[in-house]
């Protein structure tokens, strides 16, 4: 008796006496191996868009109410911080000339930052851009911002000026997030009605995927021919092409759960953004490199 | 991990993923609530009707009472210390696995878990492939179904030796068996769950078989007088405790986002 319960002892010690694990990456295409690239100990808290530039990381550190950069082995450089207004940066865009922009979900608006780090409005939130979630820059230099409360996409150009680009009527309720691909279509995230939308060259509105089950795109990626989409409300990283259709690459849980920006590198490494605790400003920015 | 668990574990996994009629039948197991519960519930009723006359009636049907009550107290329980624990079900740790610890990230050792070719768990397989994963398949410990199943066959056990030794058998070689070699459990997980479920039930029994037993003579006096409708409650409790509360879980959970909507 005495050895049978020593045997039953053992088997619950092996399922109790470790500490238990924070999170779990199930990587489903194996091209790639996992690793923190930065967390809270690099000066970042809990961080939403990013954008990769120069050899490192633009970063909307939204629970830091701040925009950063950061560089692998550095030290995070911040470029912008609530004292300016920010709320909760959302997404990041850089044009050629090397001004930044970014939204914010919260304070609304489209801030810019010059090559010489001054923060500016490029449109105020009383221009009818209450709360800005999307961004991306259109082939034709204007930049769009989804616009959260009026279900549509704005266009602002370089001098301020804002107009409507996509209205309501296209059913868009909730443009998270946007990407251009090589051929001009634009590619807009719905993560309220769980739809990728496509708006094509000549301003029709696709539907590629819609209410799909396990599918509510969050933040869009397009690098190397391939749109990469986070889905923060399944922890789900997938790529999706015409051709190959939405294949997942990776399922998160736990503490990792929460992804919500990509970017790409030239070399096609992928940087995800985790949001571990918003209010707590915890956070980590993962690197999924090509093997 | 022990080695005993992993070895157990790749004893009966060994048995899955070769022939498709033998998936099927442990597939049946899994999914079919008649198969995986139906006879357990025949010896509960068994030790319920066993010689009526008996002087030995009246305690039999209070044990069998506060089993069926273990199980209700199970469920809350079994939910909580798996939802507390990430730990992942066998099949998903198939997969390349990074894990995070105290802010590190490293690569899991991938599990060598033979896949189910039907029912269920081929779906699950296919949806994870999909980047889908039930929340539920992340807090495999400890195990419901054991605790469920252990209390309830120890408790027929306690009101009828031979119902008993029946139930427990089924229980062990068939409903939970099936769920190590599917790839749902860990031997662990299994044990885990045993432990729980009969250590709710020994507290529970030894609660009601002193001083409190007499709290359950009017129901048991019910139960005497009114064969049909308590024997039609007890149909009841037993499907929904067979079918581990899911009833009950979704009914809770509809009341509550109804609720979240008015307020």
């Amino acid at each position: 008796m005495k050895a049978r319960l020593l045997l039953l002892a053992s088997l619950l010690a092996g399922g109790c006496g470790q500490p238990d694990p924070e999170a779990y990456l199930f990587m489903l295409d194996p091209h790639y191996r996992a690793e923190i690239a930065a967390g809270n100990d690099s000066g970042i808290t809990s961080p939403d868009g990013l954008l990769w530039h120069d050899g490192g990381l633009i970063i909307a550190d939204e629970g830091g109410s701040a925009v950063r950069y950061w560089r692998p082995g550095e030290r995070v450089r911040t470029l912008a911080t609530r004292q300016l207004g920010l709320r909760s940066p959302e997404d990041i865009v850089r044009d050629a000339a090397g001004y930044l922009y970014f939204t914010d979900d919260d304070a609304g608006g489209v801030r810019r930052i010059d090559p010489q780090g001054r923060t500016s409005w490029l449109a105020a939130p009383d221009q009818g851009l209450p709360s800005t979630e999307g961004l991306t820059l259109a082939p034709s230099g204007v930049t769009l911002a989804g616009d959260q409360r009026g279900h549509r996409i704005m266009a602002i150009a370089p001098d301020g000026t804002v107009r409507v680009w996509l209205g309501p009527e296209a059913g868009i309720e909730k443009p998270e997030s946007m990407a251009f691909d090589d051929s001009g279509n634009l590619y807009v995230a719905d993560n309220k009605a769980d739809v990728l939308y496509l708006i094509t060259r000549d301003g029709r509105v696709r539907r590629p995927i819609s209410r799909r089950e396990g599918f509510s795109p969050e933040s869009l990626c397009y690098a190397g021919g391939t749109l990469y989409i986070t889905d923060s409300h399944h922890g789900t990283l997938f790529r999706y092409s015409p051709e190959t259709g939405l294949v997942a690459i990776a399922a998160f849980s736990g503490d990792l759960a929460n992804i919500q920006g990509i970017t790409a590198d030239p070399e096609g490494n992928l940087y995800l953004s985790v949001q571990t605790d918003l209010h707590g400003g915890r956070g980590y920015i993962l690197r999924l490199a090509r093997r | 991990m022990g080695g005993f668990n992993e070895g157990l574990f790749h004893a009966l996994n060994s048995l899955v993923g070769r022939s498709w009629a033998i998936d099927s039948v442990i597939a049946l197991s899994l999914d079919n609530i008649f198969v995986k519960a139906g006879p357990i519930g025949a010896c509960f009723f068994y030790a319920w009707y066993l010689r009526e006359d008996s002087p030995r009636e009246g305690m039999r049907r209070r044990i069998l009472l506060v089993t069926l009550l273990s199980l209700f107290l199970i469920a809350p329980l079994t939910k909580h210390l798996s939802e507390s624990r990430l730990a992942p079900r066998p099949f998903l740790l198939s997969q390349q696995t990074w894990v995070l610890h105290d802010g590190r990230l490293d690569e899991g050792r991938r599990i060598e878990a033979r896949p189910m070719q039907t029912g269920e768990m081929l779906k699950r397989s296919d949806a994870l492939r999909e980047g889908r994963i039930d929340p539920n398949d992340l807090g495999s410990f400890p195990s419901d179904h054991a605790a469920f199943f252990i209390a309830l066959s120890l408790g027929i056990f306690l009101a009828s030796r031979r119902a008993g030794a029946i139930a427990l058998a089924w229980t062990v070689f068939v409903t939970l068996a099936s769920r190590i070699a599917a790839g749902m459990h860990w031997p662990v997980d299994i044990a885990a769950g045993a432990v729980i479920g009969a250590a709710v039930l020994a507290v529970l029994q030894w609660t009601f078989s002193g001083r409190w037993a007499r709290l359950w003579d009017p129901i048991v006096g019910w139960c005497a007088r009114y064969p049909g409708i308590a024997g039609a409650a007890l149909f009841l409790l037993l499907l929904e405790a067979a079918n581990t509360m899911q009833t009950l879980k979704r009914t809770l959970e509809i009341v509550s986002a109804l609720a979240g909507r008015v307020l």
